[in-house]
C-alpha cells in the first residue's frame, strides 16, 4: 500500500515536470525569421547594398596595422583557472534590451567579443580584429574591409558578411526594447554593401575625424538570433550568444545565483594570430557572486579569489597591513592609465528652482568642499577633476578649472540670489522666508553617503543646506530618467574618443515642445542639467560631425568653457591610475598594463603560473617569505 | 520615596512653565526643549502625510511656525494634565490592592527593579543631550560677555572675532583662545565636545622629532605615513609634504606656494634626498616654512584621551560615543513613538473587535488576516529604497505592520472580560457603553499590556537597527546603532567601532529584557511560580 503511494507521488512529480517543461515551451514556439530578415533588407534597398567585386574601387589603400607592435607578453603561459568575483549574478545574458546593460556584460561581451577592427591599447592606432584589413574611401565615409576567411564564432559557425546586415536587423528593432541602440544605429550608419564572400563596407552619413571609431560594428550570428522576434527580451533571457571572442559561457558554466564560469573556447580561429596570441591566457575565468566587498577581501586574502581591485584607501592602506602581503604572497601594483575618466561629479538641474538662478549654481559651485573629500575620505590620493570632461586628451579645454570651495564667495553668489539672512539653524533664507534647501540624491554604494555627509556638513558653513538622498541605484537612475532630482552626485563612463555633449546638454534630451507650445521634460535621457541652450545647441549639432580633428577640438573647447560658464556639472574627483592587489601567480607583461586600459583585467594579458602557484603556496605552508612587492607603473603619468 | 500625585502634579507645572518660559525666550535647554522637538517630529509627520496625500496650500510654506503652534498645544496639554493632578485628583493615588501587590512584588524582584532604575538614568543622562555631547560650547566668556551657545540660536563665528559668519566651531575657539593666552576669555566644552551628527573634525596632530627621527607624541615606534609643514602665515595651507617610513623620510615629497600651486617635487630614500626638480627656478627655496610637522589622522581613529575621542571615530570621522548618545536619545524616541502608536491602535481596534464582536469583529479579523500576510521586512525595504524616509516615518511605516498583535490580545481578552458577571452587573445597574468600556474592562485588560510592551521595545529596537544595518533605515545624518554596527563589521581593522555598538546595544536589550521579565512574573497570576 505505502509502496503504492510512492509510487503514485512519484508518478505525479514526473507528470508535473512533463508539464512544466511542457509549458516552457509553449512559451516559446520555434520561430524562423529568415524570410523576415530578408524582406526587411530588401525594403531598404538604400541602406542593405549586393554589389560585385567589379564594384569595388580600384584605388582603395588596404592597411592592416602591421607595423604596430604586438599586444600582450609573448612569455605568457596559457592554462589555469581565474577567481574573480562579482557583487550580483547577472540579471541577463543578453547584450542588448532591459537590464542588459549591467556590470557583467563587459566581462563577457564588451571585452571579450571581437569586432572588425580594434584599436591598439598601447600606441595610436587600429590593428586587426575580425577584418584582416581594411580600406578608407577618399571621401572618409566609407570604410571598406575583408573578413578574415577562418573567423569563426565558438560553436564552430564561420562569420559571414550577412551577420553583420543582421546587426541592423536587430539594433533597429522595436523588439529590442532599447531605444538607445535604436537611434544610435538609425542614426550612425547610412549602408552597408556586400562585395563578395569575405569583403563589404560600411558607410556612414557624416564626416568623422577618424570614421573606424565609428564604422565598426559587432557580427550577429543568423544562426542564434534565428527566433528573434517581438518576445526577444523574455526568449533569449539567458541565451548567450555565441562569441568571436576567445571565451564563452557553456552551461555548465552557469551556477544560477552562485557564479559564472567562462571557458576559453577550443581551437579559438584568432588564438595564433598577432595582438591575440598572448591575451587571454587562463582557461577558465570563474567569477563568484559576492554581494559584500569585505567578504570579498577576505576570500581574496585566503586565496579563494586571485584578484582584488583595491583602489579604496581602505583596502589600500589598512587592509594592507597583513602578513599575506608582507610575505609577497599577495603582491601589489599602481598603474598609471591614459584613459577618459568618469564622469563624476554633481549636476544641477535647472529645471527645479532655484537651481535656475545662475548665482545660486555657482553659489552651490563654491560650496561644495570637494578638496576636504579628497585629502579625508580619499587620504589625498585622487585630484580635483578639472572639469566634467577631463581625460579627453586634446579635446579637453585646458583652461579649464574647478571652482574651489570658498566661504566668502558662495556668500556672495548666495546673498545676489536674494539668500541674505541666516536662519536659527545657520541655513540662508531668502525674503519670503523659502530656506536655501537642496536635495542631493546619490547612490547608496561604497563611500557615497559618507562623502555626501562631509560635503554637507562643510556646505552648511556657506549656509546652504544639503538634504542627502541615498537611494538604491535602480531608484537612483529612475529618479534621474524622469528628471525628478535637485541634485545627483554621479558619474558616467566616458567613452572615447571625444566627448559627447548632444547627450548631456542638447535641449533635444531636455524638453520636448508640445504642439500647444508648452513644454514637456524628455525622460530617459543623460540630460541632468536640463541644460537648453538655444547657442549651444548648434555648436553642439555641429561637433556631432566635426569632419576634421581641428574643428573637433575647437568646438569642443567652446562648449566645454560654455557648459563650465553654466556651472551645472560640478567636477568631483578622478583617479588617474589604479591600484589593484593580486596572488603571486597571477603575472602582468613587465610594464605593468596597456596604456589605455582602464582596469587591470580588461586589455586580458595577464596569465596564471602554474608553477610560482605551487612555489607560493608551498611557501605559504612553511612560512618562507618573498618580501613584499609594489609595483608602480608611472611610464604614462601626465 | 514616594511620587504623590500632588508632587507629580507640581512637578509637571514647573516642567510646562520652564519649558514655555524657554520656549517663548527662544532657548532650546535640555529636558525643558522635549515640547519642541516633539513639536517639530509631530510637524515633520504631519507634512510628509500631507505631501504623500498630495496636499498642497500656504500651510505647509510655514514649517516652524507650525512646528511652534504644536509645541504650544502640547504644553497646554501637560498644564491641563498637572491640574487635574493637583486640583481634582485624590491627595493619594488610589491603587486597587491587588495592583499594589503587583507593585511591590515587582519591586522585591531585585534584577528587574535595579535595570528599570538604571533605564530610568539612561532615560535621563539622554534628556540632558548637549550639555553632555555635543560640539556647542557650554559657556563661552568674551570679552566679559557671557554666551550659552548650547542653548542658543546659532552664533556667527564673527561674534568671537573670527573671520567667518557661519556657526562658531566652538572647539577651535577654545584652541584659539588657549594659544592667545590673553587674560579673561575662556571656553567650557561639554564632556564630550563632539555632536552626534554631522560633525567630523579633521584631527591633525604635531609630530616629534627624536634625534633625527620622526614620532608621534608619546609613540614608541617611529610614524608611517604622510607629514607636512605648513606656512606659519597661513597654517591651513601645507608647505612642504614628505612620507615617512619608520620614522625617516621616504618616497616622494611635494611642495607648494602660499597660493596652494605645486612648486616643487622631490624623492627621498631613508632619509636621503635622491632626485629633487624645482618648477619655479630657485624660488621654491625661499618660500617660508614653519618648523612643526603636522600629520593628518585619518578616520577612524582610534580611541584616545588626547583628542577626546574616548571611543575613536566611525569611518567619516564622527565620535563614536557621540553616535552612541546620539543612537540611545533616537533609540528612546522611537521606543515611546512606537509604543505610543501601536498600543493605542491595539487597544481602540482590539477592543473594538472584542467588544462588539459579530460583524465588526468578522471583518476585523479578516482585514488581519490579510494584512498579516504582508512581508512587513520587505515592503520596508522597498519603500525605504524609493524614498529616504526620515525618523518618524520609519517608525510609523513599522507602526502599520505592528499593531496586528497588540490587537490579536486585546480582542481576545476584552472578549473574556465582557462576558465576565461584573460587566453584567453594570449594564444592569444602567451603566452606557462608554463607561463599561473605559472604567470597567480597560483597567482589567491592561495588563495584556503591561506584560506585553517590554517586549515589544527590543522589537522595535532590533528592527530599527536591522534597517539601519542593511541600510535601509534613517537618513544617513542621524545617528544610529545599526549603522555603527555595520561600519564595524565592514571593518574587523577598526575594531573599536564594532565593540562599541555592540555593547550599547546588549546593555540596553539586556536591561529592557530583565524588566520584561520582572513585569511578567510580578503580574503573573500563578503567584508562586518561580522563574527561571
Amino acid at each position: 500500500m505505502r509502496k503504492a503511494l510512492w509510487w503514485g507521488v512519484l508518478a505525479a512529480s514526473l507528470a508535473m515536470g512533463g508539464f512544466s517543461a511542457r509549458a516552457e515551451d509553449d512559451r516559446f514556439p520555434p520561430y524562423d525569421n529568415t524570410e523576415e530578415v530578408k524582406a526587411f533588407w530588401k525594403s531598404k534597398p538604400d541602406f542593405f547594398q549586393w554589389k560585385t567585386p567589379a564594384d569595388l574601387p580600384s584605388d582603395l589603400k588596404w592597411e592592416n596595422g602591421g607595423d604596430l607592435p604586438e599586444m600582450g607578453d609573448p612569455a605568457a603561459k596559457k592554462g589555469g583557472t581565474f577567481h574573480d568575483y562579482i557583487e550580483s549574478f547577472p540579471a541577463t545574458f543578453r547584450v542588448n534590451g532591459p537590464d542588459a546593460n549591467g556590470t557583467f556584460r563587459s566581462e563577457h561581451h564588451d571585452n571579450i567579443l571581437i569586432t572588425l577592427v580594434q584599436r591598439h591599447l598601447n600606441v595610436d592606432g587600429w590593428v586587426p580584429g575580425l577584418a584582416d584589413e581594411w580600406a578608407i574611401s577618399p571621401d572618409k565615409k566609407t570604410i571598406y574591409y575583408r573578413l578574415c576567411p577562418t573567423a569563426t564564432y565558438s560553436d564552430g559557425t564561420p562569420v559571414e558578411v550577412e551577420d553583420f546586415f543582421m546587426t541592423f536587423f536587430i539594433m533597429l528593432s522595436p523588439h529590442i526594447q532599447d531605444p538607445w541602440y535604436n537611434d544610435f544605429y538609425a542614426k550612425e550608419f547610412k549602408a552597408i554593401t556586400k562585395y563578395d564572400d569575405h569583403t563589404f563596407s560600411i558607410t556612414i552619413p557624416n564626416l568623422k575625424p577618424d570614421p573606424l571609431w565609428y564604422a565598426d560594428l559587432p557580427p550577429s550570428p543568423r544562426h542564434f538570433y534565428k527566433e528573434f522576434t517581438d518576445d526577444y527580451p523574455a526568449r533569449y533571457q539567458w541565451r548567450k550568444s555565441p562569441t568571436t571572442g576567445a571565451y564563452d559561457i557553456l552551461p555548465d558554466g552557469i551556477k544560477k545565483g552562485r557564479s559564472v564560469t567562462l571557458t576559453r573556447v577550443k581551437n579559438w580561429w584568432a588564438k595564433d594570430r598577432k595582438n591575440f596570441r598572448y591575451r587571454f591566457n587562463p582557461d577558465f575565468l570563474e567569477y563568484k557572486v559576492v554581494a559584500n566587498m569585505d567578504k570579498a577581501f577576505e576570500m581574496f586574502r585566503q586565496g579563494q579569489l586571485d584578484f582584488y581591485i583595491m583602489s579604496l584607501p581602505r583596502y589600500w592602506y589598512d587592509k594592507a597591513e597583513i602578513p599575506e602581503i608582507y610575505n609577497g604572497y599577495i603582491e601589489r601594483g599602481l598603474f598609471y592609465s591614459v584613459y577618459p575618466r568618469i564622469t563624476r561629479g554633481i549636476y544641477l538641474n535647472q529645471s527645479k528652482p532655484p537651481l535656475d538662478n545662475l548665482d545660486v549654481r555657482l553659489g552651490v559651485n563654491h560650496a561644495l568642499n570637494f578638496k576636504k573629500v579628497i585629502e579625508i575620505d580619499f587620504r589625498g590620493d585622487p585630484n580635483r577633476m578639472k572639469s566634467t570632461f577631463a581625460g579627453f586628451g586634446r579635446y579637453t579645454n585646458p583652461a579649464l578649472k574647478p571652482r574651489e570651495f570658498d566661504v566668502a564667495k558662495a556668500e556672495e553668489h548666495f546673498n545676489k540670489a536674494g539668500y541674505t539672512k541666516r536662519g536659527p539653524d545657520g541655513v540662508r533664507v531668502n525674503d519670503k522666508g523659502q530656506r536655501l534647501s537642496l536635495t542631493l540624491s546619490l547612490p547608496n554604494l561604497g563611500p557615497m553617503v559618507q562623502i555626501a555627509m562631509r560635503l554637507k556638513q562643510e556646505a552648511l558653513k556657506t549656509g546652504l543646506d544639503l538634504g542627502v538622498e541615498a537611494l538604491d541605484t535602480t531608484q537612483l537612475y529612475k529618479k534621474l530618467d524622469q528628471k525628478n532630482h535637485e541634485m545627483c552626485l554621479v558619474g558616467w563612463s566616458a567613452q572615447p574618443p571625444y566627448p559627447r555633449f548632444w547627450e548631456y546638454y542638447h535641449s533635444d534630451n531636455a524638453w520636448k515642445v508640445q504642439p500647444d507650445g508648452t513644454k514637456k521634460v524628455v525622460p530617459d535621457t543623460n540630460n541632468v542639467t536640463m541644460t537648453a541652450d538655444p547657442v549651444m545647441d548648434p555648436l553642439i549639432d555641429q561637433q556631432r560631425v566635426a569632419p576634421t580633428e581641428e574643428e573637433m577640438q575647437r568646438l569642443c573647447w567652446i562648449l566645454e568653457e560654455m557648459v563650465e560658464a553654466k556651472a551645472v556639472s560640478i567636477p568631483g574627483w578622478e583617479s588617474p591610475w589604479y591600484r589593484y592587489g593580486h596572488w603571486r601567480w597571477v603575472r602582468w607583461p613587465k610594464d605593468g598594463n596597456l596604456k589605455n586600459s582602464q582596469l587591470p583585467l580588461d586589455t586580458y594579458v595577464h596569465w596564471i603560473d602554474e608553477d610560482v602557484k605551487k612555489e607560493t603556496l608551498e611557501a605559504k605552508r612553511a612560512g618562507k617569505s618573498f618580501g613584499e612587492t609594489l609595483r608602480v607603473f608611472d611610464q604614462y603619468k601626465d | 520615596m514616594s511620587l504623590s500625585p500632588r508632587k507629580l502634579g507640581v512637578a509637571l507645572l514647573g516642567w510646562a512653565l520652564g519649558s514655555a518660559a524657554f520656549q517663548w525666550a527662544g532657548l532650546r535647554v535640555p529636558f525643558f526643549k522635549l515640547p519642541q522637538l516633539a513639536g517639530e517630529e509631530l510637524t515633520e509627520v504631519t507634512f510628509a502625510l500631507a505631501r504623500l496625500c498630495g496636499a498642497k496650500g500656504t500651510w505647509t510654506a510655514n514649517p516652524v511656525g507650525f512646528a511652534s503652534v504644536v509645541s504650544w498645544i502640547l504644553l497646554a496639554l501637560v498644564v491641563v494634565v498637572s491640574l487635574y493632578f493637583l486640583l481634582r485628583h485624590a491627595p493619594e493615588w488610589q491603587f486597587n490592592p491587588l495592583t499594589r501587590k503587583k507593585m511591590h512584588r515587582f519591586r522585591s524582584i531585585r534584577r528587574g527593579y535595579v535595570a528599570w532604575m538604571i533605564l530610568l538614568g539612561l532615560v535621563f543622562v539622554a534628556c540632558l543631550d548637549n550639555l553632555l555631547v555635543g560640539k556647542r560650547a557650554l559657556v563661552v566668556n568674551y570679552n566679559g560677555k557671557y554666551y550659552f551657545p548650547f542653548v542658543s540660536p546659532l552664533i556667527p563665528g564673527s561674534t568671537f572675532g573670527l573671520p567667518y559668519d557661519s556657526e562658531t566651531e566652538y572647539r577651535s575657539l577654545k584652541k584659539k583662545i588657549a594659544e592667545e593666552k590673553s587674560g579673561s576669555n575662556w571656553v567650557l566644552m561639554p564632556p564630550v565636545p563632539y555632536g552626534a551628527h554631522l560633525d567630523a573634525p579633521e584631527v591633525v596632530e604635531e609630530l616629534e622629532d627624536r634625534s633625527g627621527v620622526i614620532y608621534r607624541p608619546g609613540a614608541a615606534q617611529p610614524f608611517d605615513g604622510r607629514a607636512y609643514s605648513v606656512f606659519p602665515s597661513k597654517p591651513s595651507q601645507p608647505r612642504q609634504e614628505w612620507t615617512y617610513r619608520k620614522g625617516l623620510r621616504q618616497g616622494d615629497m611635494r611642495g607648494w606656494n602660499s597660493a596652494g600651486e605645486q612648486v616643487e617635487k622631490g624623492k627621498f630614500e631613508e632619509g636621503k634626498q635622491v632626485a629633487y626638480s624645482d618648477f619655479t627656478d630657485g624660488k621654491a627655496a625661499e618660500l617660508e616654512a614653519g618648523a612643526g610637522l603636522q600629520t593628518q589622522l585619518f578616520p577612524p581613529m582610534a580611541p584616545s584621551l588626547q583628542h577626546r575621542h574616548y571611543l575613536g571615530t566611525n569611518t567619516s570621522g564622527g565620535d563614536v560615543l557621540a553616535s552612541l548618545f546620539g543612537g540611545l536619545q533616537q533609540s528612546i524616541y522611537v521606543v515611546i513613538f512606537y509604543l505610543v502608536v501601536t498600543v493605542t491602535l491595539g487597544v481602540v481596534v482590539g477592543g473594538l473587535m472584542g467588544f462588539f464582536g459579530g460583524w465588526i469583529d468578522l471583518f476585523g479579523q479578516r482585514l488581519i488576516e490579510i494584512w498579516s500576510t504582508m512581508p512587513f521586512f520587505f515592503i520596508v525595504l522597498i519603500v525605504s529604497s524609493v524614498i529616504q524616509p526620515q525618523t518618524s516615518i520609519l517608525v510609523l511605516i513599522i507602526c502599520l505592520f505592528s499593531w496586528v498583535g497588540p490587537t490579536l490580545y486585546m480582542r481576545t481578552a476584552t472578549y473574556r472580560e465582557r462576558e465576565r458577571d461584573y460587566v453584567a452587573a453594570t449594564r444592569l445597574l444602567g451603566a452606557g457603553t462608554g463607561r463599561i468600556l473605559f472604567k470597567h474592562i480597560l483597567p482589567n485588560t491592561i495588563a495584556v499590556f503591561v506584560t506585553l510592551v517590554p517586549f515589544m521595545v527590543p522589537d522595535i529596537i532590533i528592527a530599527l537597527a536591522g534597517l539601519d544595518f542593511l541600510g535601509f533605515g534613517l537618513p544617513p545624518d542621524q545617528p544610529s546603532w545599526g549603522r555603527l554596527l555595520q561600519e564595524g563589521t565592514e571593518n574587523f581593522n577598526y575594531p573599536w567601532i564594532v565593540s562599541s555598538a555592540f555593547c550599547a546595544l546588549v546593555f540596553v536589550l539586556v536591561l529592557v529584557t530583565f524588566v520584561g521579565e520582572a513585569v511578567r512574573e510580578a503580574f503573573d497570576p500563578k503567584k508562586f511560580t518561580t522563574y527561571q
